[in-house]
């Protein structure tokens, strides 16, 4: 049956992290969030150390820890707006460091470990097909309700504050995603290549469109075409499925460039 | 009839780290104004429409836009931000960015099909109806600033705010963009930021002189001595002849 074949939960989840994100890709890159996008992947270790240390499901414990270490940046950098890059910094510093203080409590320092910085797509199980499917779903329906506010807010944010538009709250629901996004990414590729799949999809697709929805689109579709590639390449030539998925995705970058340059 | 304000300044001042940024301002506008504030730069043009709008409150006396708080009062703005505070490598079109001035905090999701035909009406008002569906990022410098000037009019203003909004345009769109604001004098009060003098003279009903201190005196030119004193050195003449001054004639 196809359903137990090696590749098929992977392939799945895999897709899910692509569809969430080409959606919330291109918001970083308008917003020009990529530094913080940085900061928190990494800060997500912070999560999986306390969800290690307390016995908690890693998915929840590094999903919540991302989640307010995103809310506190917000409103940090909304009540003292010079210290941003500091903060960010200091963020992305910190929570790597509340994880290593926890991975060494628990000694286990092993492939395990490696697995989050590498992802372990390859180790999916039915459950995380389920919890990462209902977090792409949220995502889904969030991107599709409030398409256009957060269009304009990333567009002249000055305009939707005279629009009397919730601005703090519209940024809290785009950091809020941003953070569900990259754990969910860090499954798949893990925590040192997140920023890649975040990025890249959105810049190939950009050199392709000039429409935010279509944008978008392309951005889900090169994800799924590169985790599809990853998939093949890490079964066929027996290399790391997250590395396989970004050389993919770097290879329809390139060729995004090459089509872009003759245009 | 004396007419009701619209925009009060009662003895506003505001100050940044103790430094004075504007001082003493009083200011009226009536339903059909179109006032042009000039100055040079750093005089508190900007900081002044970021009062209006409620972007900034101020550090002392009151403003009043539609007799209510400004953040209140702005729902009855239209407003055509500086360029550069819009982020133009972000893939929008033309329909859409007009679309945006239709959001208000009860409606932040999908557009109906009114708001679209509203938008293409005000994009025919600005003559650009047929590039609904390009680009933005496509236009030139003045066709953009006649889309921001149809978003601004989205939300049926009564008081249109522009921030230098032929900067960054060749004369020739200026002075397109300057007949179109002719077309709307009659709907809304206008009051507009700016350095081009020469549109001053052929736009603006009455003109103010902003540096620190507001020169205003509800008329359509300003003494030589309030120019000058604004811009701290001696002004020549800028524009002279009917309809409108920016300065008064000479005395030989």
């Amino acid at each position: 049956m196809i359903t137990n074949a090696i590749w098929f939960y992977p392939l799945i989840v895999g897709c899910l992290a692509a569809v969430v994100g080409g959606l919330i890709g291109p918001y970083i890159a308008a917003r020009r969030l990529t530094f913080l996008t940085g900061s928190l992947s990494h800060a997500a270790f912070g999560g999986i150390g306390l969800s290690l240390v307390f016995g908690w499901p890693v998915l929840i414990g590094a999903l919540s820890f991302t989640v307010a270490l995103s809310w506190l940046l917000v409103l940090i950098e909304h009540y003292y707006t010079q210290a941003k890059d500091s903060l960010i910094s200091a963020i992305w510093a910190v929570g790597m460091s509340i994880g290593v203080v926890c991975v060494s409590a628990t000694n286990q320092y092993s492939a395990n470990i490696m697995s989050y910085f590498f992802g372990d797509l390859l180790f999916t199980s039915q459950t995380d097909v389920w919890l990462i499917g209902s977090l792409a779903v949220v995502i889904l329906g969030v991107v599709t309700l409030l398409y256009r506010s957060l269009q304009l807010l990333c567009f002249e944010p000055e305009y939707a504050v005279i629009r009397n538009l919730p601005t703090i709250r519209l940024q809290l629901v785009l950091v809020t995603m941003i953070a569900i996004t990259i754990v969910i990414l860090v499954k798949v590729v893990g925590i040192l290549l997140v920023i890649a799949l975040l990025s890249l999809p959105t810049s190939t697709a950009l050199n392709i469109t000039q429409r935010f929805r279509t944008t978008q689109v392309v951005a889900i579709i090169v994800g799924c075409l590169s985790v599809m590639g990853g998939i093949g390449l890490s079964l066929v030539v027996d290399i790391p499925t997250g590395a396989g998925i970004i050389f993919c995705t770097a290879a329809l970058y390139g060729l995004s460039l090459i089509n872009r340059s003759l245009t | 009839m004396e007419q009701t304000p619209i925009l009060t300044f009662n003895k506003v001042n505001y100050t940044v780290n103790n430094k004075p940024i504007l001082t003493d301002i009083n200011l009226s506008v009536t339903p059909d104004d179109f006032i042009a504030v000039i100055g040079p730069n750093g005089g508190g043009k900007t900081t002044l429409l970021k009062l209006i709008l409620g972007i900034i409150k101020p550090t002392s006396g009151s403003i009043q836009l539609f007799s209510k708080a400004p953040k209140v009062g702005r729902v009855h703005v239209g407003y055509l931000s500086q360029q550069f505070l819009k982020n133009f490598s972000f893939p929008i079109h033309v329909i859409d960015v007009v679309m945006g001035g239709s959001l208000t905090p009860k409606k932040l999701g999908w557009f109906s099909q009114k708001n679209r035909e509203k938008a293409l009406h005000h994009l025919s008002q600005v003559q650009l109806e047929d590039v609904a569906d390009q680009p933005i990022q496509q236009l030139s410098g003045g066709q953009q600033q006649r889309v921001f000037l149809a978003r601004s009019l989205m939300n049926d203003p009564k008081l249109l705010i522009l921030d230098e909004p032929t900067c960054h345009v060749d004369s020739q769109s200026g002075v397109h963009f300057y007949e179109l604001l002719q077309s709307l004098k009659p709907k809304m009060a206008i009051m507009m930021v700016t350095h081009d003098l020469s549109a001053v003279a052929k736009a603006a009903k009455t003109v103010a002189c902003l540096n620190q201190t507001l020169s205003y005196h509800h008329s359509d030119s300003l003494s030589k001595d309030d120019i000058s004193k604004a811009y701290c050195c001696h002004v020549d003449l800028i524009s002279h002849g009917h309809p409108h001054r920016v300065l008064s004639n000479h005395d030989h």
